[in-house]
């Protein structure tokens, strides 16, 4: 289970990144995403799942598309070709990193943990399951200062946004 | 049901520790209120200017920063913020800075007709989340005050936004900052896999990065390598350098000159806070890296400076060579020494950049400064701002009667006696290096035949402003001495004790 | 239960799960196609004309008209399947299937009846069990996929006026859906919780001795919001803004034909199931019965069953009656009406619980 959520990220990740049309490439996004909300399922912990799809596919690549919609690019641009050297040497990084990777993810004991109560079906979990009400206990009690600056921060954000687009302040 | 309980107990969560974050509540505050209340109902009933914000905004941040000397020392909110030496030390650089930038930005803005309540209310925002990030000491509470910050500048960079060139220079800065937000998101995810997923506490995750497994190493050396580019990024340390050159170029010029000083003495607060107490235990994973990051920084940004031809760009350049020095203090394995030698430099390099950045400006605003030929016959021009130009300059370079060389000379004492020899004499290299473009300024300055053109008289308030940090660093000079003892009395970390003992020195 | 698991080669827990699962969707899809009728010959009743009725069983029985259902669906089956020349392929192929998914699969967490045990195990009559984790999370960001549907069918067509309608969805779908948590956001307050069973059970017993102790009462701005977002959400009139004959002809389906064509009527009906559903579980008590603590489970599935089909019908009901709003007028009342008053409930809600009120 773990593996088919990862390979649907990252799957959806190289599609995207590989991907000439916007759009397209855009819902190579919204499969990552999911993938990502898979993962966050098998760590036991739904309410972060939820929240990925609700915040992340259903609202923030929406109004993505909505702008690329809007922006009506239906032509391709045509890719700048890069040098070579640059993508081999890129793709060898990729290969080296993600073998690394490969291998502490598919040597960490929590993945065996989790395949071995996957396919037992059993009712213990590894952890306990998070829900909203303990969500929202840490975030009040133990991230408050954390939970506030990040209120600011997207106030801010707002303001900026007005601030660079709107024709008259 | 959820008991009500919850509720007044984050009531007493937040009243309990909210002493520590005055200054910044006090930002934040008057930001939301400019914002709106005030901006769009006050003012036009007292029929006031738009700019009349410059004032308020200033007495904000004076008010701030009274306030931030005179919190009480401790650990508050969980453990996510902490108020000792160094948080107070590098707030004050951080205030300072951002009262600079304001006091900077009248006559720009009063030029470009852009005086809006949102341009200080976003200063106020930054300067909120620049006071965070220097008590933060989790990575979650770091991770969260340098986006406010970055945030707010990314705008800021752009607010020209008829301005091609400042567009772009917002838009280069946001791709590659969020870039590298992701990088130290990254690092701080595989740091916190690696001690188990417990704790993200900077002290706590020093005592677990001491005893973590040897099959977890990788995971370690990743992690904290990906925080260290994350950081370094915010502080345009080479090479992650590559933007900074053109959002410097680009942004309105009291932003670049805010730009050069306040984040970076934020950035470096939590440099010397996740280097000095948080990968303490991991010292060898990351010092080797640090090191090269910091010669490159040196070389970069010295040898690049050599070849420009605006001075923007040249001074840009030359914010990245003293980050590069700055980073000496970063790898002091005496985290107290480093920190105090950082402090130093970077509250000397404040002054001298803000006159130099001063100077610019004046010139701007009469179509030139732009490029450095226009400097040319500066000396018979305008006697007094040539003057105060060389100072900043040869202060810059660390010419040793100026107050530049204190911290300098302090800095590289230090880098000595922990042992980094080499990277000294590097430094010491590209110092000279450094002398030669700065001295180059001069040259054009006193040396070459002025431009055509009619001699402007200078007004008063670019005159006050210009020959006050003049002086500063002129009389500073007489002074430097005295400084590195009194920084000796500043406690920079506390122990985790939140028992306040020492006071930070009062001026 | 136990032979029956055993007969087929299934866990007695896969057998019930599979047996719910099959319930629940040939329900929702029959009670989606049920409704296409039900939408001709209600408007066909609002607007006092006879609507379909020439469609006849085996030539000779006219029953209301639902014969209609049959030729529609037959004719729907074997209908040329045309892909117009200009269309982005794949997507195209996928984009009824992206719409109707969703639709159908949103309805996974509601209960429809009481739990009950039977031989010693208890048995939830819901797809999902409660206490997922998921709970109303669950059909939120199942909602908030669905516009996917729409949105690739409308950018595959390459139709300007397709573009139109997936674009007007996207912006209607994320501006009421904040509005929407929101509201539902209170409800989760009040309850303590966020599961469905969670809430019906706070929703047992009897406020002022004459009302059943409903959301609905307790609550009213909050399901004024709730009401009004899940329309904007279902894309159903007066916020249809999808489709829209007289500007942008079909909208979103314009290049559609056949099954893909029904797939994508069916998924809207779908959605209004779900919407339904959920309007019914929050704020009108799911399948508990007023007055009735220790209902019959047969009774609970029954009640609920008429709660949701009543509101079905309100969906109907109101496409006949209200008219169509503006798009500026939609985002006017998404963002500017229905946004404060959600908060204003939000927080009011907030500040009398922390004065000890529930």
């Amino acid at each position: 289970m773990f593996l088919l959520f990862a390979l649907i990220t990252i799957i959806g990740a190289l599609a995207m990144s590989q991907q000439k049309n916007v759009i397209v490439a855009g819902l190579c996004m919204v499969l990552t995403f999911l993938g990502v909300a898979g993962l966050f399922l098998m760590l036991s912990n739904p309410v972060a799942a939820a929240l990925q799809v609700i915040v992340y596919s259903g609202a923030i690549m929406v109004l993505v598309l909505f702008t690329i919609m809007l922006l009506n690019s239906h032509e391709e641009e045509p890719a700048i070709q890069s040098r070579p050297i640059q993508r081999w040497v890129g793709a060898l990084l990729i290969a080296v990193f993600g073998a690394f990777a490969f291998r502490i993810v598919m040597g960490s004991k929590a993945l065996v943990d989790i395949n071995t109560l996957a396919d037992a079906n059993t009712a213990v979990r590894p952890m306990e399951a998070m829900n909203l009400a303990k969500v929202g206990e840490e975030i009040f009690r133990h991230y408050l200062l954390g939970f506030e600056i990040v209120g600011l921060l997207l106030l801010a954000a707002m303001v900026g946004a007005v601030a660079l687009t709107k024709k008259e302040l | 049901m959820l008991a009500p309980s919850f509720a007044t107990g984050l009531w007493e969560n937040l009243s309990h520790d909210i002493h520590y974050i005055w200054p910044q509540i006090l930002l934040m505050v008057s930001g939301l209120l400019m914002l709106w209340p005030l901006d769009s109902w006050l003012l036009p009933w007292t029929k006031a200017e738009k700019h009349k914000w410059a004032i308020p905004t200033m007495a904000i941040l004076l008010l701030s920063l009274a306030i931030s000397v005179y919190t009480p020392n401790g650990l508050g909110f969980s453990a996510m913020y902490k108020v000792d030496g160094l948080t107070k030390g590098f707030q004050v650089l951080c205030i300072l800075a951002s009262i600079f930038a304001v006091m900077l930005s009248q006559k720009v803005l009063g030029a470009l007709f852009e005086h809006t309540a949102e341009y200080y209310a976003l200063i106020l925002f930054a300067t909120s989340g620049m006071l965070f990030m220097c008590g933060a000491v989790d990575l979650v509470t770091i991770y969260f005050s340098i986006e406010l910050m970055a945030l707010c500048i990314y705008i800021l960079v752009a607010y020209l936004r008829n301005q091609e060139r400042g567009i772009e220079a917002g838009m280069k800065y946001f791709l590659l900052g969020a870039f590298s937000s992701g990088i130290l998101l990254y690092g701080i995810s595989l740091l916190f896999a690696a001690t188990g997923g417990i704790t993200t506490n900077l002290t706590e995750l020093n005592q677990k990065l001491a005893v973590v497994s040897q099959d977890k190493s990788l995971l370690v050396y990743s992690g904290a390598l990906m925080v260290l580019v994350g950081l370094c990024f915010k502080v345009a340390a080479v090479p992650f350098h590559m933007w900074s050159p053109d959002v410097y170029d680009g942004a309105p010029t009291p932003i670049t000159a805010w730009l050069a000083t306040a984040p970076k003495a934020a950035s470096l607060a939590v440099f010397l806070r996740i280097f000095g107490t948080g990968f303490h235990s991991i010292s060898y994973e990351w010092e080797a890296p640090l090191m090269l990051i910091a010669g490159a920084t040196m070389i970069l940004g010295n040898v690049a400076a050599i070849k420009q031809q605006s001075m923007k760009r040249l001074l840009a350049y030359s914010s990245i060579a003293h980050v590069g020095y700055m980073l000496l203090g970063v790898l002091s394995k005496d985290a107290q020494a480093g920190a105090q030698a950082i402090w130093l430099y970077m509250l000397l390099y404040l002054f001298m950049n803000t006159g130099a950045f001063a100077v610019v400006i004046y010139l701007q605003g009469k179509n030139e400064g732009e490029r450095i030929e226009d400097f040319s016959g500066m000396g018979k021009r305008h006697p007094v701002l040539a003057f105060s130009m060389l100072v900043f300059l040869l202060s810059l370079a660390g010419i040793p009667p100026f107050i530049g060389f204190f911290g300098k000379f302090y800095l590289f004492l230090l880098a000595v006696e922990q042992g980094y020899t080499t990277l000294v004499v590097i430094a010491l290299l590209t110092s000279a290096v450094s002398a030669f473009y700065y001295l180059e300024v001069v040259k054009q300055m006193y040396f070459k035949e002025p431009a055509e053109g009619e001699v402007a008289p200078m007004d008063s308030y670019s005159k006050f402003l210009i020959s006050t940090t003049c002086a500063v660093v002129i009389i500073g000079t007489a002074f430097g001495p005295q400084l590195l003892k009194w920084t000796d009395d500043i406690r920079w970390f506390e122990k985790e004790t939140p028992a306040a003992v020492m006071e930070f020195p009062n001026k | 239960m136990e032979s029956v698991a055993h007969s087929i080669g299934l866990s007695a827990v896969m057998t019930w799960t599979l047996l719910k699962v099959l319930i629940v969707f040939g329900s929702v899809m029959g009670v989606s196609s049920l409704w296409t009728w039900v939408e001709r010959r209600g408007s066909a009743m609002l607007q006092d004309r006879i609507g379909p009725n020439r469609a006849l069983l085996f030539g000779r029985w006219q029953l209301l008209g639902l014969p209609q259902l049959v030729a529609d669906g037959l004719k729907f089956f074997f209908k040329e399947d045309q892909v117009p020349p200009h269309v982005t392929k794949r997507l195209y192929w996928i984009a009824p299937m992206l719409a109707f998914v969703p639709a159908l699969i949103g309805f996974a967490v509601i209960p429809f009846g009481r739990s009950f045990s039977y031989q010693g195990a208890l048995y939830h009559l819901s797809i999902l069990e409660p206490g997922n984790g998921m709970g109303m999370l669950y059909p939120l960001a199942i909602g908030a996929v669905a516009v996917y549907g729409i949105l690739v069918a409308a950018w595959s067509s390459n139709n300007k006026w397709a573009i139109l309608g997936g674009m007007r969805a996207s912006a209607q779908m994320v501006s009421y859906e904040i509005s929407m948590g929101l509201a539902v956001l209170a409800i989760f307050m009040k309850v303590g919780g966020y599961d469905p069973g969670e809430i019906i059970t706070e929703q047992a017993g009897v406020l002022w001795k004459v009302l059943p102790n409903w959301f609905i009462f307790r609550q009213p701005l909050g399901f004024l919001v709730f009401f009004v977002c899940m329309f904007a959400e279902t894309n159903r009139l007066p916020f249809d803004f999808a489709e829209g004959e007289s500007e942008i002809v079909a909208g979103f389906h314009t290049e559609f034909g056949s099954m893909k064509f029904a797939l994508l009527a069916l998924a809207e009906y779908a959605h209004m199931t779900t919407a339904s559903a959920l309007i019914a579980t929050v704020y009108f008590g799911g399948w508990s019965v007023p007055f009735m603590p220790e209902a019959p489970v047969l009774l609970t599935i029954l009640f609920f069953l008429i709660k949701l089909l009543f509101f079905m019908w309100v969906f109907v009901w109101v496409r006949w009656t209200l008219p169509r709003f503006r798009y500026d007028q939609l985002m006017f009342l998404g963002w500017k009406v229905l946004l404060p008053i959600s908060m204003v409930n939000l927080i009011g809600n907030a500040w009398w619980m922390t004065r000890g009120g529930h």
